[in-house]
């Protein structure tokens, strides 16, 4: 067993006076491909978002338990949540580059660090394209608007963004739920490849997705984790009913 | 395109009811428009042909529009050209812009993403949506007041005390023409920035957010760069609005006629404290109180072709440089 990079702790949410997590309790181990599965609306997107702290700024969201990344304490006063945030990469369902050039949104993260010096720039921007599997289809376009770009190349650019602030953990929310097949294949290579490097957390709906490419899975029903455990494991002999029938496609 | 308006069937028989109704309406708010645009723009342009002769009519009468649009009225108004009057509205109007851009889009930040939503920001939003009904003269009570007598009053006896009693800033003039005005188009313009605002995707936030910017990193690098062809729709409202408008302005700065001009070589080279000419009153004047009775209504009518082929000039450059905009987002706008 890797040690665990992600420790969930007790965790529950309230939003406005609904449950959304209760009691969460959940060990994310380093340097793997964790898979959380769930019915729409059981708290799965939530959770990544208290894992980056962007729920602080809603209203009326009430957070209770405890998160630790590298053993610390994620919640706790001192902690400083933009660190947070270049530490825990996130890359949303639909993917959402801003209307600038390619370059320019690689080199965001960047830029808001303070990095100023160009060759450094440049060198991050070809590093993360690379990473992202995207560079040999843009390096002649840099300069061109990223909103030109196909859907698959988009997230593709939106991860190299979110890997160009060097995190350690990166998140994915349902990458390929918008995508063709093509791309939705190329995302999953992806992250097959940059799990040597980051801890992954993956959203997805895709059951078969969940097969291929993860090697924990956790499963969410209602704010609450029902099971967890290898991804072998859970899906050729889940432990409860429950999980079963979700993944076979019984679940109501 | 005209084929397309008639090309959609089948159509009910109370389809076509409506269908006829609403065509008809239609049909009148065009004749209205046409006509009136017909009638400034036949009697307007008659005043610049030449009577007499006919050599070389053309020139001539480019040449007079270019006089009309040149020189200095003369003989009370009654003749000469309306220059003062186009370049006094122009300035106030830029003028103002400088005004309410700032103030409404900033407002409007606060209002939609730092304010906590509730009571009293729905309570501030209704305000500032009543403020876009108040009719416009008590603007300009309100400009005389508190700009003119409160505000101007108080400049002259802090930085002008040793020409006292002769006001400086403490009478009507350019600036506060310029800030009545903004008053005056505050609401278009927050309401136009918050509704830009609100249809910025909930994942460019987030996405920003999430590549560890702060928030106001992120509003200034993401979020009010994609508003900007919102800002723009409420600028160029409030600027048609402000171009139009005279009643107000008659209480803060707007006179008859203006020995001078808002800008010229002296130093400050701009006078925020003169009075300035204004085209919708220059018209009001001629064609109501002028002693001339209707000898004067051609001026009349070209100064009103001016004022609306103003106005037209300014909107379509707003709405010229916001197509610009709109096509760098465009895919932006497709988004789901």
């Amino acid at each position: 067993m890797t040690p665990a990079k992600i420790e969930i702790e007790n965790l529950s949410l309230t939003f406005a006076d609904r449950q959304v997590l209760n009691q969460i309790n959940l060990n994310i181990p380093a340097n793997q491909v964790t898979a959380l599965i769930g019915a729409s609306g059981c708290g799965k997107s939530t959770l990544l978002k208290c894992i980056n702290r962007l729920n602080d700024l809603k209203p009326q969201c009430d957070i209770d338990g405890a998160i630790r990344i590298d053993h610390e304490d994620i919640y706790q006063k001192s902690y400083d949540v933009t660190d947070l945030r270049r530490k825990v990469g996130m890359v949303f369902q639909v993917p959402n580059p801003f209307p600038t050039s390619i370059y320019e949104n690689v080199v965001f993260g960047l830029k808001l660090l303070g990095v100023r010096k160009r060759h450094h720039l440049h060198e991050a921007a070809e590093k993360s394209l690379r990473q992202a599997a995207l560079w040999d289809e843009v390096k002649d376009q840099l300069n061109q608007n990223a909103l030109q770009l196909s859907g698959g190349q988009q997230q593709r650019l939106v991860i190299a963004r979110a890997l160009a602030v060097e995190p350690n953990i990166l998140m994915l929310d349902e990458p390929a739920s918008a995508l063709d097949p093509i791309s939705t294949l190329k995302i999953e290579e992806l992250i097959t490849e940059l799990k040597q490097t980051y801890t992954i957390l993956l959203v997805t709906h895709n059951m078969h997705q969940a097969a291929r490419v993860s090697d924990f899975t956790a499963f969410l029903d209602q704010g609450r984790i029902m099971e967890t455990g290898q991804t072998r494991d859970i899906f050729t002999n889940p432990r409860r009913k429950a999980t079963e029938d979700y993944i076979t496609g019984r679940y109501a | 395109m005209l084929k397309n308006l008639f090309a959609r069937q089948p159509y009910t028989t109370q389809d076509q009811h409506w269908l006829w109704l609403s065509g008809s309406m239609l049909l009148i708010c065009m004749l209205l428009v046409a006509s009136l645009l017909f009638l400034i723009g036949v009697q307007g342009l008659s005043f610049f042909w030449p009577s007499d002769g006919d050599e070389a009519v053309w020139t001539r009468f480019f040449h007079n529009i270019g006089l009309f649009l040149t020189q200095a009225p003369t003989d009370h108004n009654q003749s000469g050209g309306i220059f003062p009057a186009l370049f006094g509205t122009v300035t106030m109007v830029l003028l103002m812009t400088l005004f309410v851009t700032p103030i409404g889009v900033l407002s409007a930040v606060y209002l939609s993403e730092f304010a906590t939503q509730n009571s009293v920001t729905r309570l501030l939003r209704i305000a500032i949506y009543n403020l876009a009904g108040v009719p416009s003269i008590v603007f300009g009570v309100f400009g005389l007041i508190f700009f003119v007598y409160i505000l101007g009053g108080s400049i002259d006896q802090l930085f002008f005390s040793d020409s006292l009693p002769a006001p400086t800033y403490g009478t009507p003039g350019l600036i506060w023409v310029s800030l009545t005005l903004a008053l005056l188009t505050l609401p278009v313009v927050i309401v136009a920035t918050e509704e830009g605002l609100s249809r910025i995707p909930e994942d460019y936030r987030s996405g920003c957010l999430a590549l560890g910017a702060t928030q106001s990193e992120m509003l200034w690098k993401v979020v009010l760069p994609l508003t900007t062809p919102a800002m723009l729709t409420g600028v160029i409202l409030a600027i048609a609005r402000a171009a139009g408008e005279v009643a107000p302005l008659m209480l803060v700065g707007v006179v008859r006629s203006a020995p001078e001009l808002p800008i010229d070589s002296q130093f400050p080279f701009l006078h925020l404290d003169r009075n300035v000419m204004h085209l919708g009153y220059h018209i009001f004047d001629l064609g109501m109180q002028s002693p001339a009775g209707s000898d004067v209504m051609p001026i009349v009518f070209a100064a009103s072709l001016v004022l609306i082929t103003l106005v037209l000039m300014l909107n379509l450059t707003a709405i010229i440089i916001r197509q610009g905009l709109r096509r760098r987002f465009q895919h932006y706008n497709q988004h789901p």
